[in-house]
């Protein structure tokens, strides 16, 4: 697997699980430790703030149904003293929770029941995030090339065109590759703090993108829609 | 409107005049006999009660009242019920008019009416053999008063013989009046009269000078006579009247004891079928007869409820279902059936119908004015009493109706929660050994890995079906809207239905220019998904489907079509119905995504539908306002 390289090896990335039920903090710390990590475990909310400043976790991976407090209260205490990628896993029907959570400072979102494929695909995307040498400056999406430092787009090696805030647009997606981007947090970066209710522009712009930087714009790969939440650049 | 019907069989064609008029007015009539001091003799009250009954039977609310004074009563009524019309007769003949002070108190009437319209009725005298409707001079005394009343005279006769000598004969005329004033207390008017007449006479022929003749010579006591004789005849009929009006008073006092006593036996019954039994056998005391309560079982069948104490012959059961049907007394003592020995009376309350009462008296009088009215009045309390005891009755039921459904909902919900917990583990598990440990597989292993994974896929499916449906019921539902794309929405429907478009070939034909549409993306997703799982459910393998995509009449557009065999005629106007399975659906399905699909529409304030096509093959079509 290409993430297990010799230099990973070494250093095995501490993960914190907040999990109330026993059979899912099992067979997820079994998962993790299988794929090379470091695996710590609550299953309250308190417990799983007082975990977190004992063992300094890379990762979180926060279920939001937990019987003392809520989760988006243990993301808001993590988030005063930390700034470790979290994944908040919710159960279906939770959309309000996802968003609310994402909004409080999560980095991505994963819905029971998920496969642990997904899940760890979502933990390499964020350990790439969190790596400031990993952000290079010429960025591959399958056919697509973003040179951030040259504002250069290039589908299949040839140029494309984009407006000013198809641009900003795009180069959100790129910074936050992999990770999921809420409507909000998406028009707040891009078209202001007061722009909340512009989700249809928001639409238009995307289906611009789309026509712009997907081989097939009719059946996107890159910039994904997550139904309900927002977008995702797929990388 | 208003009719002023009294014990004559002139009231009769009253009574029919008012009713022609209240059904050309399509209004409220009702019959008012207004009992005054004057006493009724059998004669009458069987005419009365002949003509309340009519009365009745045409449709009128049947009042009576008391009071001595006729025209205040009536105007009191019709006051009270708000009438605007009421109609009297008048007798064509002047003898009878003055016979009856009629002119007067008409007069009176039309002076006082107001804003009331009267109408005076002619009405002929003496058509057929009926009584003479004078007023009463009958004397209500038995065989045994008259007797007495001789009797006494005769004593009193005697004693005066003796105290003759020490009071003088005029005295005498006073210990007669006295045994007179006496005896009208406890004998009848007649038998008053007559000790009244015959202590007069008795006095002339015995004690009076000349002795033994009736013969009076002395002026003096020619007065005494004549005044004894009219003191003696005015007290009689005095005390005679008192006792009546008593008597009457008494009857009232009894009938309000027996309504009140029925009332409050009916309240402290705790269940229908101890009202019922006490109504009956309340009912049967104050009547002195035996009672039967009929009430219905299905629609159109009366069944005889345990509470009576008689069964009901079968040649009776017409007359029972006429009165249930009609609302009206039938059987014995009225007009109708009249040959039955039973009075059947309907428990009517509100204008609704709950059953009949059927009452066989054990003597064979039939019944007062006041009686009838008094069993009208049982009936109407039972009627109530059990009208009440019905609503309280169904409002507990769909208490513990909603009860018990709300718990069920709780329970399907904890439950489906409870399930999802070690589904995920199983999925998270078998989906592990899949993609971490899929080398170390043998090929059977990873048969009946996949074969756990798909089963547990498919339990989750269910399970939040189930979730689904109990929030759409419970009303939870509302919808997150946001404008979105559509061709996101039937991208995603297909991707997350791949897996069951394995055999099949799903083809997607949505517009590029499609405008952006207010939904709950994730809602509509998953209506979407549910008709193209069902689609694939229900198609054999290799079956085209389509989903398309556009804007038609001002409404998005979302057909899932299919060339499959099609659906049933039979059953497309239940398809949508929760839990409905068609008969030849292959097993395994549970009938409720269709349901979610048109629940989640509906939130939408869109329609969902489903048809065969002309080309063969079924379509859905999803219709969201744009």
């Amino acid at each position: 697997m290409p993430h297990e390289s010799s230099n990973e090896r070494q250093k095995m990335p501490r993960i914190l699980i907040v999990e109330d039920e026993a059979q899912m903090r099992r067979l997820l710390r079994h998962t993790l430790e299988v794929s090379g990590y470091e695996v710590f475990e609550a299953a309250t909310g308190e417990e799983a703030v007082l975990q977190a400043v004992q063992c300094q976790p890379e990762m979180v991976v926060l279920d939001l149904g937990l019987p003392d407090i809520d989760g988006a209260v243990v993301l808001s205490r993590l988030r005063e003293w930390s700034e470790a990628p979290v994944i908040v896993v919710s159960a279906r029907h939770g959309e309000n929770d996802k968003i609310a959570a994402l909004d409080a400072g999560a980095n991505d979102y994963i819905t029971k029941p998920f496969g642990t494929g997904e899940l760890l695909a979502r933990l390499r995307a964020m350990q790439r995030y969190m790596r400031p040498e990993a952000k290079p400056k010429v960025c591959q999406f399958g056919d697509l090339t973003v040179d951030v430092s040259a504002r250069m787009v290039k589908l299949r090696g040839q140029p494309v065109k984009l407006s000013a805030t198809e641009y900003s647009l795009l180069l959100l997606f790129v910074q936050n590759a992999g990770r999921v981007l809420t409507q909000t947090h998406i028009l707040r970066e891009i078209w202001g703090p007061d722009s909340k209710e512009k989700t249809g522009v928001l639409r238009v712009y995307v289906r611009y993108l789309r026509n712009k930087i997907e081989a097939n714009p009719d059946q996107p790969s890159l910039l994904l829609t997550e139904p309900g939440v927002g977008y995702r650049l797929n990388g | 409107m208003l009719v002023a019907v009294g014990a004559s069989p002139a009231a009769e064609q009253l009574v029919r005049w008012t009713h022609r008029l209240a059904v050309a007015l399509d209004c409220w009539w009702g019959a008012v006999y207004v009992e005054s001091t004057a006493i009724l003799s059998e004669a009458e009250q069987q005419q009365l009660s002949r003509v309340l009954s009519l009365a009745r039977s045409l449709g009128a609310e049947v009042i009576t009242m008391t009071d001595p004074d006729l025209v205040e009563a009536l105007l009191q009524m019709a006051l009270q019920r708000n009438v605007t019309q009421i109609v009297i007769g008048k007798s064509t003949r002047r003898f009878h008019r003055r016979l009856f002070r009629s002119d007067k108190w008409m007069e009176r009437l039309l002076q006082q009416s107001g804003e009331l319209d009267i109408h005076v009725v002619r009405f002929k005298e003496g058509l057929s053999g009926t009584p003479s409707p004078r007023r009463s001079i009958a004397t209500g005394s038995t065989l045994q008063e008259y007797l007495l009343a001789v009797g006494i005279v005769f004593a009193v006769a005697l004693i005066g013989e003796y105290v003759e000598f020490l009071v003088g004969f005029r005295a005498i005329a006073w210990i007669f009046l006295a045994a007179v004033v006496v005896m009208a207390s406890f004998v009848g008017r007649g038998a008053t009269l007559l000790a009244a007449g015959l202590s007069a006479l008795a006095w002339d022929y015995l004690f009076e000078k000349p002795l033994y003749s009736f013969s009076i010579s002395n002026p003096e006591d020619r007065i005494l006579f004549v005044i004894y004789f009219v003191v003696a005849v005015t007290l009689g009929q005095l005390t005679a009247k008192i006792r009546a009006q008593e008597k009457a008073e008494r009857e009232r006092e009894e009938r309000a004891s027996a309504l009140q006593w029925l009332i409050e036996e009916l309240a402290a019954a705790t269940s229908m079928g101890e009202m019922l039994k006490k109504a009956a056998q309340q009912t049967g005391d104050v009547f002195k007869g035996e009672v039967a309560i009929l009430l219905p079982s299905s629609p159109g069948r009366l069944t005889v409820d345990p509470s009576g104490v008689f069964e009901i012959p079968e040649h009776e059961h017409p007359v029972t279902a006429w009165v249930f049907e009609h609302g009206q007394a039938a059987g014995k003592f009225t007009s109708i059936f009249s040959a039955t020995p039973t009075l059947y009376v309907p428990l009517a309350s509100s204008g609704a119908t709950l059953g009949v009462i059927g009452l066989r008296l054990r003597q064979n009088l039939p019944l007062t004015v006041h009686q009838r009215n008094l069993l009208d009045a049982f009936s109407q309390q039972i009627a109530s009493v059990m009208q009440r005891r019905q609503m309280q009755e169904i409002a507990e039921k769909s208490n513990i109706l909603a009860e018990s459904e709300r718990l069920s909902k709780t329970l399907l919900n904890s439950i489906s929660h409870e399930i999802r917990t070690p589904l995920a583990a199983i999925q998270i598990a078998t989906t592990n050994m899949h993609e971490i440990g899929g080398p170390d597989l043998t090929p059977n292993q990873k048969t009946m890995v996949s074969e756990i994974h798909e089963a547990s896929e498919r339990l989750s499916r269910l399970v939040g079906k189930v979730l689904d449906m109990t929030r759409l019921e419970a009303g939870h539902l509302k919808p997150n809207f946001d404008l979105c794309e559509v061709r996101d929405l039937a991208l995603l429907a297909e991707s997350e239905t791949r897996n069951e478009f394995r055999k099949h070939h799903l083809t997607l034909d949505v517009a590029s220019d499609l405008p952006l549409v207010r939904m709950d993306f994730e809602l509509m997703l998953r209506a979407l998904t549910n008709l193209l799982s069902n689609a694939a459910f229900h198609t054999p393998a290799g079956t085209e489907v389509q989903l398309s995509a556009k804007v038609e009449n001002g409404a998005m557009q979302l057909v899932v079509a299919d060339h499959g065999h099609g659906i049933p005629e039979a059953s497309l106007p239940h398809l949508f119905e929760k839990f409905y399975r068609a008969p030849d659906a292959p097993t395994g399905g549970t009938g409720l995504g269709l349901s979610l699909v048109k629940g989640f529409v509906e939130a939408h304030g869109g329609q969902v539908k489903a048809e065969n096509q002309a080309s063969g093959g079924a379509a859905f079509t999803i219709r969201l306002p744009v």
